[in-house]
Parts: structure tokens; sequence; C-alpha cells
């Protein structure tokens, strides 16, 4: 085979990767269910694992979803073995710096699954010891973490410093503590006031303990709960009439969209103009990072039922595309969005209706805009094939190449091991979250075919380089 | 007045959605009226014995059954099971007798039993025999009829696939109907009245029994080739042109839709008015029986100016077909044998030794049988 066919089979092979990570999160899907969705995710990872290993652990740095990023750490660990000695500080850097960029609690799980599947080398060891170390507020996630910081603890025979250790396996039975927090923690287990000194979750466990109405709970409590906790519980306390103040930009973009959509249809209509403008500051705060200078962009939006989601994941592909509608609204100069049913308030929209994407890519196209972003789960059922319509699109009306097309696709297709393409002619970006799509965007030309390896690998190293340089340690 | 030919006045065909090996196509109506609403009461015994009128009885697993509510002055209603009423408590049976496959149980309020409504009419179908005694024939069958007659099916929870494509299927605005295909066999055609029935009787699709080829296909052809159309796009030089190809598309593909059908939507058909309620007929249907072709049953509701309220039908698989065409054909020649096996070219021997391959030994006398299988 000619090195060029090579280079392009291992650019495909990266992107049909990258693209699988960012969206798949061994969820069920509308279309597909989790055993579906769990063979194709591991068989991607085992084959990158074993092809690429170089690409495999550079891809850390790339804006893939913090789940993948938790796989490709445990594969990394458990196959120390076959990591080219030139390459093992590079690694061990990656390593390091993704965990402390990921939450505590996707990294405490991540511990937790290296007891279980028996991962104990001298690397391991020391990246939980010094990732352990390193944390601000250590007694407070092993309070909130316990179980999970014991298992890696015992595992990984980690003394810490001050009384963790004696908390950890001795619990509250041990005495008093110095430390404030686990002292709260003993107390709790005899006081009802010390509960409220808890986190949340920690807290949340001793409610039945001691019998405390869930609605006296709820307001005490609701100081200590975090940003996407205090939204999660909008509702429950609507329905205890307690008002958890919480101020809604502040979340994340795709976050305010689901918690927006979660909305029965009569709320969404009240709370109209607030949840407008909490999704347009969110935008412009993500837009506010990235110089993306987008000019006049017609998005094809896809509200199929489809787009629903599953019982996993209630109306994230639809949340996806909402929080997206945002983003590109604030981002362009120009925009117009174009849904495949009549949506005339976008905050009210539902995922019901065929997924038509003839006439709206058409509508779209008749306005002549300089980009066109479509968010699908590209299943299409209309009349004629989308792929069809872009194809005749780019060779005979379009004769000098002007617009750009993408599709963002929020639903990994198992059966296709990539998020479903609607064309060869159009890169299809699998995505997480909306406020992912500007760091996206570059693929979207890195997917064309006349684009080269070298090309894919210098994105690569710039966003390795990024990483180890954000975190240093 | 009894229909001749089921037509889909008032609907529109959407574009068609497929999942594995399922191919459904929308039907979409034009205007809603809202003064028929048809609901679904379920019942969960292990079989049900249906009292007919006639003192015959039907036996069969029936899943639910439909509450037809209708207006006599053509204003909206709520259908069956949205209304307040009072919930009847019954003991935990193994079994439910019911009375009559429809039956009035209010005021403007129908019982019916989708399917089995049409299954029961064509179980039904000559059944009584020959008003003369001819000479072959048992004596049970001159005294009594056919007796006992029985079919097998399908129920739709056996056809791999079909609840998952259910489940998955992208229901319309105001889609009131499906024409369901399974690998590309046409098997089913589903309307309702109002598209909020719809939505509710959706998944109750699976719940119906289909014949056995359609079982046959199904585990023959796992995945269907796409359905659409190849464009001309020589002469496609803007958006416009290509905006006006789609729409011509279009219209050649519902056509193409229609043709898929054509075998229910164009076909005479053998109609019975069964009842009347206000400004609607509800008929039980056999298509013009043609051993070449596919050949339906069913049960229809009409308005009085010939818009489709209602439809559901079953395909006959081929000895279905034969055995019902071969009752009919025997009853257009008076049962006679002879007369009966002149008309199919056949011998009369062939004639006997086809009525027995088809389950009907046991309408003639053993010995004439006996000799008729003996001399072939």
């Amino acid at each position: 085979m000619d090195k060029e066919r090579l280079n392009q089979i291992i650019k495909e092979d990266l992107l049909l990767f990258i693209n699988a990570c960012c969206t798949c999160t061994v969820q069920k899907e509308f279309y597909t269910n989790r055993y579906e969705q769990k063979m194709s995710l591991d068989f991607l990872h085992e084959y990158m694992l074993i092809n690429y290993r170089t690409y495999y652990m550079r891809i850390l740095a790339v804006n893939i979803n913090q789940f993948n990023k938790t796989i490709i750490i445990l594969n990394l660990l458990s196959n120390g073995k076959s990591t080219p000695p030139q390459l093992r500080f590079e690694e061990n850097r990656l390593i390091t710096s993704a965990l402390y960029k990921l939450p505590a609690n996707r990294v405490y799980k991540l511990f937790q699954k290296i007891r279980q599947s028996g991962i104990n080398n001298r690397r391991t060891r020391a990246i939980v010891k010094n990732y352990l170390n390193n944390r601000k507020d250590l007694s407070f996630d092993i309070v909130k973490y316990r179980k999970k910081i014991n298992s890696a603890v015992a595992h990984n025979h980690i003394k810490l410093d001050g009384e963790a250790n004696d908390f950890l396996f001795s619990g509250y039975k041990s005495g008093r503590f110095k430390t404030e927090l686990f002292e709260s923690f003993r107390q709790a287990h005899f006081s009802k006031e010390a509960v409220y000194k808890l986190p949340y979750t920690v807290a949340e466990g001793f409610v039945k303990k001691h019998k405390i109405n869930r609605s006296i709970f709820l307001d005490k409590i609701k100081s200590k709960m975090t940003l996407n906790e205090k939204l999660r519980s909008q509702e429950l306390g609507n329905k205890k009439n307690i008002k958890i103040k919480i101020d809604l930009s502040k979340a994340s973009l795709t976050k305010i969209a689901l918690y927006a959509l979660s909305l029965p249809y009569s709320r969404r209509k009240e709370r109209l103009d607030e949840l407008d403008n909490a999704l347009n500051k969110a935008a412009k705060r993500i837009i506010s990072k990235w110089n993306l200078g987008l000019g006049k962009v017609a998005a094809v939006l896809d509200c199929s039922y489809s787009m629903s989601g599953s019982s996993e994941k209630k109306r994230r592909p639809l949340a996806i595309t909402l929080a997206g509608h945002y983003l590109l609204k604030n981002a362009s100069s120009e925009y117009k969005a174009f849904w495949t049913t009549d949506v005339k308030k976008s905050l009210l929209l539902q995922a019901k209706g065929q997924s038509d994407l003839n006439t709206p890519f058409l509508d779209a196209l008749e306005w002549k805009p300089e980009k066109i972003i479509i968010l699908s789960d590209g299943y299409d059922n209309s009349f004629w094939r989308i792929s069809d319509i872009i194809r005749i699109f780019k060779t005979k009306i379009e004769k000098r190449k002007r617009t750009g097309v993408v599709h963002f696709n929020p639903v990994f297709d198992a059966h296709e091991l990539e998020p479903r393409r609607i064309s060869d002619l159009v890169p299809t970006i699998g995505l997480r979250d909306s406020e992912d799509i500007p760091s996206l965007l570059p693929f979207a030309d890195l997917g064309e075919y006349k684009e080269s390896l070298s090309k894919l690998e210098n994105f690569l190293n710039y966003c390795k380089e990024r990483l180890m340089k954000q975190v240093l340690i | 007045m009894n229909i001749d030919k089921i037509n889909l006045k008032g609907l529109t065909l959407a574009s068609a959605q497929t999942y594995g090996n399922v191919r459904m196509i929308p039907l979409i109506r034009n205007k809603i009226r809202g003064d028929l609403r048809i609901g679904l009461k379920s019942y969960d015994e292990d079989y049900s014995v249906v009292d007919l009128n006639d003192k015959t009885k039907y036996t069969s697993y029936i899943p639910h059954g439909f509450i037809v509510n209708w207006d006599n002055n053509g204003s909206p209603i709520c259908s069956f099971g949205t209304e307040l009423y009072r919930k009847n408590i019954r003991k935990d049976n193994k079994v439910r007798v019911k009375k009559r496959m429809v039956k009035k149980i209010d005021k403007n309020k129908l019982r019916l039993l989708p399917l089995h409504l049409s299954m029961e009419y064509y179980l039904a179908q000559h059944f009584f025999g020959s008003d003369i005694i001819w000479d072959e024939y048992s004596k049970d069958f001159t005294k009594y009829g056919l007796g006992s007659r029985s079919e097998f099916t399908y129920s739709g929870s056996d056809i791999y696939g079909l609840e998952k494509a259910l489940k998955v299927f992208e229901i319309n605005e105001n889609q009131v109907g499906v024409l369901l295909y399974i690998a590309d066999a046409f098997t089913s055609a589903f309307i309702v009245s109002h598209p909020n029935d719809y939505r509710k009787l959706h998944n109750s699709l699976v719940e119906d029994f289909y014949c056995d080829l359609i079982q046959h296909y199904n585990y023959l052809y796992k995945e269907l080739p796409d359905m659409f159309p190849k464009i001309d796009d020589s002469n496609i030089n803007s958006i416009n042109d290509l905006r006006k190809a789609l729409d011509n598309s279009r219209s050649d593909l519902k056509d193409f839709y229609n043709y898929t059908a054509s075998n229910l939507l164009d076909c005479y058909v053998e109609s019975k008015n069964i009842y009347k309620m206000g400004t609607f007929n509800l008929y039980n249907f056999i298509t013009y029986l043609d051993e070449q072709n596919e050949n339906h049953i069913g049960e229809c509701i009409y308005r009085e100016d010939g818009e489709i309220e209602y439809l559901k039908t079953y395909r006959l698989d081929k000895d279905q077909t034969n055995r019902i065409k071969l009752l009919k054909t025997l009853d257009k020649y008076d049962w006679n044998l002879r007369d009966t096996a002149r008309s199919m070219n056949q011998s009369k021997n062939s004639l006997i030794q086809y009525i027995d391959k088809l389950g009907f030994g046991y309408i003639l006398k053993p010995d004439i049988l006996k000799n008729a299988l003996n001399s072939l």
C-alpha cells in the first residue's frame, strides 16, 4: 500500500475514534441500547490502544468527553508495559494533567475501577498518590467520596496526612477528630444539626436515620448544594414551596437547556424571558473565550421524535440542539434557524414529528448563508436522501465552492461505530455538550479528504502542548 | 348500502419510515373533525370466548377491545379513557365471556373487538353449508354446517423487530394511520379518526395478529433496501429547480406507495354493513379473492360522505385464501361437487382431494373421501 493511502486510513481511524469519544457515554440511545453501545466503544478503545498507542494517549488532550477520558487513562495504566520508553514521560504528564482537568467524582470513580480491574503497578500508585496529595480540599473529598477514596487508598497503600487514614478506615467510631468536616460527619451520626454542615449528598444519607422532614431538610441544606445540585433540585423545591436560589446563567449552556426542556410546557411559557436570558448569557460567556468570527450562518435543526433521547438520556439530543441554537445565534453576525417542524419559540420546543431534513435544508440554501450547520442525529426519513440534495447542491448548483456545510451529531450510532453521517461530502462531528462546538469546529476542516494526516498530527500536538502548559505540577 | 372499494379519501401519504425489515408509511388526515373517537380497553385474560348471536362461539386470545364514541351532530367529543368514569371492579378471571363482536354499551358508545371482528366474519363465511342435501356430504355437515372452524395466526410480538420499529417510529402531526410492510410485503393498514387516538393506539399494532407468510418473510429478510427515488440532476441548475424536482418526485413517490398497497386499495371488496351509528357505518370486508395476489380481510368505518374513519386489515396467507375461495366456489355451485369441479377444470376426485388438503375433509362422507384419495 502506498504511503499516502496508509496515512489516509490512519487519519480516518483517528477521526472516527475522536468522533466516537466526543459522543458516546455507553448510555442507552433512541435507536441502540447500552450493550450495543458498550460493545462498539470497547472495541474502538482496544483497537486504538493496540494499533495507535501514541495517538491514543495524545487524544487525552483533545476536547473529548470525560467518560472516554477516564477509559483512556484506565487503558493506558493497565498497559504500561507497551509504552515506548521515549514516550513514558509524555504519557505520564498527559495522564496527570488530564486527571486534574477532570471533575473529582469522575477521578474517584476511575480510582475505584483501577482497584476493580486489579491494576497495581508503581506508576499507578504514584499517580494516585500524587493526585490525592495535590487536592486543595482533600478532607472535603474524603467525606464526600468516602467509599471510593477508601478503595483507592487501600489498594495503593497510601498514607495520607493527618487524620485522613483514621477517618477512612475506622469511621466515626474512632473518637473525636480535629479536622472540622470529619468531626461534623462523626457528630451527624448523633445530632440533627451537624447534618447541615456536610455536603448535600452526604447529608442526604442521614435524612432517613434522623427522620428529618424533607421540606425542612431541603430548606436548611440548600446553601451546601453545588450549582448542578441546585439546578437539579429546582423542581423538587418548587413542589415543596422552597425557593432554591440559583443564578441560572452561571450553569453550563447544555445544562440550562436540559433544565429548560425538563420543565412542563406551561412552566416554560411562564419563565420564557428568564430562561432565554440565562441561555444567551451562558452562550456569550463561551463565545468570549473563542475567536469564532462566524458570518452569515444558517442552522438546520432537527427536533424530530428521535431527538428525545432515551430513558437514560432524556431529551439530551434535543437540549444539545437547543443550546447549539443559542450558541450559534450569539456567535454569528447574521443567523437564522430552520427547524424540522414548525417552531415558533425555540424554548417551547418539543421533540416530535418525522425527521424531514429536506425542507429546512432547502429553505436554508435559499437564504444563501456562508455556513450551514446541521444539528441532527443523522436519521433522515424524508422523501429524498439529504445526501442527494447536498451532492446536487455542491456539484451542480454551486460551482465555485463557497458555502461550508457542517453536521454536528449528538448521538453515537453503535452499529456504525461513529455518529451517523448524512453525506460523504459533509463532515460529521460528534457532540456531547454544545459548549464544545467552538473547539470542535476545526475538525470540520480536518475531516475533508484532501487534508493530510500531518495537519491532524499538528492539531494533536497543539492540544497536547496546551494541556501540559495549562496544568503545571 | 355497502362499499365496493376501500379508498383513502381525506388522507395524505407521508414519506416512509424504515427500521430493520419493517417499513411504515404514515397517513395524515387533512381535516380533523373529532366527532368519532376510538379508545382502548385492555383485557388481561388468557383467552376470551365471544358469544355470537347465532348460538356459535368465537374463542381466541383477545388483548384489547376498541371503544368507539361518536356524536350525531358532528361536534368534537373525547375518547374512552380520557373521560371521567367509574372504575368497575371485577374478579380476576382467566376467561372472559363477551356478548357479540360489536356491542352497544351506552348511548353513542360502541365496543368492538378489533380484527377479531374481521376474523369472525371470515370464519363464518358459508358456515351453514348447503341447502340441498347432496349425497357426498357427511351427516354432520348437512345437519350442522362446517362445525368448528379455526385458523392459526402469529401475534405481533412474535414478529421480531416489530415492537422496536413501532417504538422508534416518529409519529407525524395529524397522523391518523399507517400502512405496515414487513420485509416489503404489505401486511396491514390501520387508520383511526383522530390523531390523538392514533398516538394512543399506535403500539397496539404489536398486539394484533399476522399471518404465517408474514412471519416467514420476517425470518428471511432482515434488512431492507432504501426506498429513495433516483434523482435526474441533469436539468437542475438552481435551488428552485431542486425544489421543483423534489415536489415532483414527492408526488411520484406517493403514487408508488399507493401502488404498493394496491391489492387492498384498488381491489373490489365484498362488504357487509354490520352496524350503523348516526352518520357512520361499520363494515366488514373481504377483498376480491385472487390466488396470485395478496388478499385481505378487515373492518372499516365510513362517514356518510365517504371519508374513511377507521380501518384495520389482516392479510390472508395462501392457504387461508384458498380455503375461503373454495367455500365460495362451492357455494356458487350450490355445493354440487361435479359442477364445482368442472368450473375449476378438475376431476371430481381431485377436487375432493383438494378439499381434504385444505382441511375440509370432514365435511365429506368417509367412504367417498377414501375412494377419491385412493383413486389418484
